[in-house]
């Protein structure tokens, strides 16, 4: 029964909407705009945060790490730890009951690999032997990594994954058992991993860990980035909950904080969490939540349109359901019809929308293909099962959201009245009203997604006209990993730093060449030092700066000139007469006017005492952590690489072009002076600095242009919505407005009431929009938007009173048109119009 | 007062062809006539009123108002003439119907140049003149009517117009209310006021000292 009157109302839905081509068409583009954005935000969610991994029980795979309960969220991994050494994880590993098995790793490295004279760089994993084990996933060409593989001075063994498998390796099916050279030293490949599989990120092959990197005995340990300590996971045992871990761990940490205060005494409590959510991160998870919320706001404001039209439309219809309610329909009958309309307009809002996600997606793949750094290989962004179901979900509640209440309205009307009025509709003060409140909580949200939006575009435009201090496109860069095998010692690859900076400036193409440890000359290394003449209470008062180890030369190859003092030389060595140059900002901290020759700092490292350096230079600032670091000042000094002790395993060449060349056109020739210094040295990661910072933002820019999308389309169906409003609204008042003029009211008058109850709305849904995000973004997320926001104050009012004024445009425009409307009412129609 | 000369409205039909709603219209209405424009449907007598009222600007011929030639006015200054002189009460009443009894009294004299305070006194005066001041706060429809009739010549001569046009006042009432009306507008009248009233029925024309009857636009008696 039910069934068949919903078969009747489908069919009269689809009779009415079809004859109703204009209001069809609107409804179903405004609710396919919302739907579409929603569905493809979802997506997003869904790839990276919710479908995860699809391995066994992923749930159960949790991250390790230890925890300084007194340094900041940033320098605890942003509360997911950090594992000090290598032998934590041993030790941990040992003591701990929580986990049925635990595996460590080193994710995103870069691995040297030479096959039949061919050098290449690879993203690889380190990894102990349980890596693939504890996810559930074995080769499938081959076996998997053993103990004794993972051992120091076994047999170097590789296992490959599938693309490079194919690419590189020919898809050999005998591959299993021959020999290629990794980082220098000979190597066995003993499997293929399946296809499409890059775990943890987006690693392209695998080799044992500590066959790699020897763990260091305690004795004997480095802290610092090059100590090689592995990221921990582990698999939850049965029935052992989160909770439970994290208290085991948190024991477990302040016994190894007791027992090796030299390393530890700062770590005294630990972090188990989800994998995925070490993967992501918390910053980029409450980014893609708030993008999604965004959305939502947008598919909000797309269903407070379209509830606005079909209050147009009951009032058009409300004799047709007047005359249905005498002939016996139920209130709720007369409901039930509208809202059957209401899901017929948002099925097919649902199928625009799923076909605008497709295209949206596409762009948005293509967008991410882009990036720098490959996105993990699990975000598959497919319209699946849960996201379809979502967007079923999704419809059902824009139906309800957007047809509930102007059915439930148009269905109380008063039969007798209503067929007694000829027609002319139940324009009630509670609809008016509720229209009215409508346009308010429009404007309101609108103002705020705009505010956001503004607020992310105005971060990512400060990021992207930063002054990095020199001519980013007049030096080209390349980076190089001298390994282990091939460079076993320092001294051997200070000897490639000196054979590289000779060749590369003998080069004829090059008119200065030199090196630099900076990573895509954009980030550094940051941290703790101390100044001479400096008290220091406890280790928390020394000062955070940036740092970098640079070749002679490196200042003149960018085009800065030596403010004072000198340049490293190729006898400033660490071992003699350790030296620095500090920026300009350093030396004005710390000596005004005073010169800051002489004077002597260190890098501050309890686990390791750095030497006193004696600054022979000051150099001009340039931004040392790229575009994104807000924390730290440009304080900030560079130590000699040619000299460094220990030397640098990895660096980034430089090149500046003889006057006339482009520097963006040396990659060739950078790779082969490269080649004639060490044929099996591949470079990667080539480019000018420019380039780099460019790309290095591309994940901010899309985050940007999402953000300006919605904000435009907010935007549109605002401007939309208001004018519908007021349209509407006007229509109702016809009457009205015949009776003031017939009782005396000009034109200008009618005109100033239409413009000032728009002015009303406006005024109330700025205050409520704008408090609202200046509420939200200045006390409640305060903190996170700090590490969101670029150097953007989020209560920045020219931003709000831009945002303001482009609404008050927007408003005025919607509202002008029915208000000319209303001054041209014929008095003589509108009073017959009854 | 009014003098009307040739004053014929049309609306256009096919090509160059039209439909004459009034035909040739010669009146003279003298200052405090009581005339009763009848006539069945169609006759062009609500048309009439909207000429007079000023509401209609599409006719051709002479209208002059006192002696302010309409037919040479712009339509800003019709509007000040309009509200300077002529006062309008509707079948249908039309009051507003979110404003209460006091607030729909005192609209037109918010459109013209008064003082708060004098509209505050000319509104007490009206509400006191028709015996409504116990109803100032209602709305329109918690009244009857004939109450919502009464609010409404109130409302139309509030701003002390000399000329009252009234389009079937008592169209929507029942005969003792529609009597009430009359004899209101009866005794306006006799204070000096000008009265146009279009209606159907004999008995309320006859309140009127002249009777003018259309047919298909043109004056058929005067």
């Amino acid at each position: 029964m039910i069934l068949d009157s919903f078969r009747q109302d489908v069919r009269v839905g689809l009779r009415v909407l079809f004859k109703d081509k204009i209001f069809c068409f609107l409804a179903v583009l405004v609710l396919g705009l919302g739907i579409g954005g929603a569905t493809t935000q979802f997506t997003i969610v869904n790839a990276i945060v919710l479908r995860g991994f699809s391995f066994p029980h992923p749930e159960q795979l949790m991250s390790v790490g230890l925890i300084d309960p007194k340094a900041s969220d940033q320098n605890n991994n942003f509360g997911l730890g950090n594992i000090p050494t290598a032998q934590d994880y041993e030790d941990l590993k040992a003591a701990q009951k929580s986990f049925s098995m635990m595996a460590g790793y080193l994710s995103g490295s870069t691995i040297n690999v030479t096959y039949k004279n061919n050098p290449q760089r690879y993203t690889g994993g380190y990894v102990t032997e349980d890596l693939f084990k504890i996810i559930g996933v074995s080769p499938v060409i081959g076996r998997d990594f053993t103990a004794a593989d993972n051992k120091p001075g076994a047999e170097k063994v590789a296992i490959l994954g599938d693309e490079i498998w194919r690419r590189d390796f020919n898809a050999d099916p005998n591959i299993v058992g021959q020999g290629i050279r990794i980082n220098g030293k000979a190597a066995t490949i003993i499997g293929v991993m399946p296809p499409n599989f890059k775990f943890p990120i987006s690693e392209e092959l695998w080799t044992p860990l500590y066959n790699e990197f020897p763990p260091q005995p305690r004795g004997d340990l480095r802290l610092g980035a090059s100590n090689n300590a592995p990221a921990v996971m582990g698999r939850l045992q049965p029935g052992v909950t989160l909770d439970q871990a994290n208290a085991e761990f948190i024991a477990l940490a302040r016994h190894l904080a007791k027992d090796n205060p030299k390393t530890n005494q700062n770590f005294t409590s630990a972090s188990v969490q989800p994998l995925l959510h070490a993967f992501t991160g918390t910053q980029f998870r409450q980014q893609v939540w708030g993008m999604l919320a965004a959305v939502i706001l947008v598919l909000l404001i797309a269903c407070v349109n379209v509830m606005n039209m079909q209050f147009g439309r009951a009032a058009l219809r409300a004799k047709e359901l007047a005359i249905r309610g005498a002939l016996g329909a139920t209130r709720w009958r007369l409901v039930r019809q509208m809202l059957t309309e209401s899901l017929v307009v948002a099925v097919f809002g649902a199928i625009a929308g799923v076909i605008i996600a497709y295209w949206s997606l596409d762009f948005f793949v293509r967008a991410i293909n882009t990036l720098p750094f490959p996105a993990p290989y699990y975000w598959r962004f497919t319209i699946d099962g849960p996201v379809l179901v979502f967007t079923v979900v999704i419809t059902l509640l824009a139906t309800i959201a957007s047809g509930l209440v102007p059915a439930f309205l148009s269905a109380r009307g008063n039969a007798a009245e209503m067929m007694k009025e000829g027609g002319r509709g139940n324009s009630s003060r509670l609809v008016n009203a509720i229209t009215r409140v409508l346009v308010v909580a429009q404007i309101a949200l609108t103002a705020g997604l705009l505010i956001a939006a503004t607020l992310e575009i105005t971060s990512v435009r400060n990021q992207m006209k930063l002054d990095y201090g020199y001519d980013e496109n007049a030096v080209y860069a390349a980076r190089m990993g001298l390994m282990e095998g091939a460079y076993p010692s320092d001294d051997a690859r200070r000897e490639f730093f000196k054979r590289a900076a000779r060749g590369l400036r003998a080069n004829p193409q090059f008119e200065s060449a030199a090196m630099s440890s900076r990573f895509r000359m954009t980030f550094d290394a940051q941290g703790q030092y101390e100044v001479d003449g400096q008290n220091y209470l406890t280790d928390r008062d020394r000062p955070r700066g940036n740092f970098e180890s640079v070749s002679d030369n490196y200042f003149s190859a960018l085009g800065l000139k030596i403010l004072e003092g000198r340049d490293f030389t190729v006898d400033d060595v660490d071992s003699k007469q350790p030296v620095a140059i500090v920026n300009a900002s350093f030396a004005r901290k710390y000596w005004g006017n005073q010169s800051a020759i002489g004077h002597q700092l260190r890098i501050f490292n309890p686990g390791q005492p750095q030497p006193w350096r004696t600054i022979v230079g000051v150099v001009p600032d340039m931004l040392m952590q790229g575009p994104f670091d807000q924390q730290t000042n440009s304080v900030g000094f560079y130590m000699p690489l040619l000299g460094a002790s220990p030397a640098p395993q990895f660096l980034t060449i430089l090149a500046r072009p003889r006057a006339g060349q482009q520097a963006d056109t040396l990659g060739p020739a950078l790779s082969r002076a490269v080649a004639e210094i060490d044929s099996n040295l591949p470079t990667y990661f080539a480019g000018t600095p420019g380039r780099f910072h460019n790309e290095i933002l591309s994940g901010n820019r899309i985050i940007a242009t999402l953000f300006t999308i919605f904000g435009i389309v907010a935007f549109i169906l605002s401007a939309v919505g208001l004018y519908g409003v007021m349209s509407f609204s006007v229509n109702q008042r016809t009457q009205e407005f015949g009776i003031r003029m017939a009782l005396g009211a000009d034109a200008a008058r009618i005109f100033r009431m239409v413009m000032t109850q728009g002015a009303w709305q406006l005024v109330i849904g700025l205050i409520l929009g704008a408090g609202g995000i200046a509420l939200l973004f200045g006390v409640v997320a305060a903190a996170a938007l700090k590490n969101i926001l670029f150097k953007v104050n989020a209560l920045d009012p020219t931003i709000y009173f831009a945002v303001a004024g482009m609404l008050t445009l927007v408003a005025a425009i919607s509202c002008f048109v029915p208000a000319r409307r209303a001054t041209r009412v014929d008095p003589m129609v509108a009073l017959r119009y009854e | 007062m009014i003098r009307l000369r040739n004053l014929e409205r049309s609306y256009p039909l096919a090509k160059e062809k039209f439909f004459y709603v009034l035909r040739e219209i010669n009146l003279d209405v003298q200052e405090g006539d009581f005339i009763s424009v009848m006539g069945p449907s169609g006759a062009g007598k609500s048309t009439l009123l909207h000429i007079l009222g000023m509401h209609d600007h599409g006719w051709r011929g002479e209208y002059f108002l006192d002696e302010a030639a309409v037919h040479h006015l712009k339509p800003k200054e019709r509007a000040t003439l309009r509200n300077e002189q002529i006062g309008f009460v509707f079948q249908q009443y039309h009051l507003l119907d979110d404003l209460t009894v006091y607030e729909n009294l005192d609209i037109p004299l918010s459109y013209r140049r008064y003082s708060k305070s004098e509209r505050a006194a000319l509104v007490a005066d009206m509400l006191d003149r028709f015996q409504i001041v116990g109803k100032k706060d209602l709305y329109p429809r918690q009244l009857s009517g004939g109450q919502q009739q009464l609010v409404g010549v109130a409302r139309a001569i509030i701003a002390a117009p000399k000329l009252l046009l009234a389009d079937e006042p008592t169209g929507n009432l029942h005969s003792s209310q529609g009597e009430e009306i009359m004899e209101l507008f009866r005794k306006l009248n006799d204070e000096g006021m000008t009265i146009v009233q279009v209606t159907h029925s004999e008995k309320n024309a006859s309140y009127g000292k002249r009777i003018i009857q259309l047919r298909d636009g043109w004056i058929v008696n005067k």
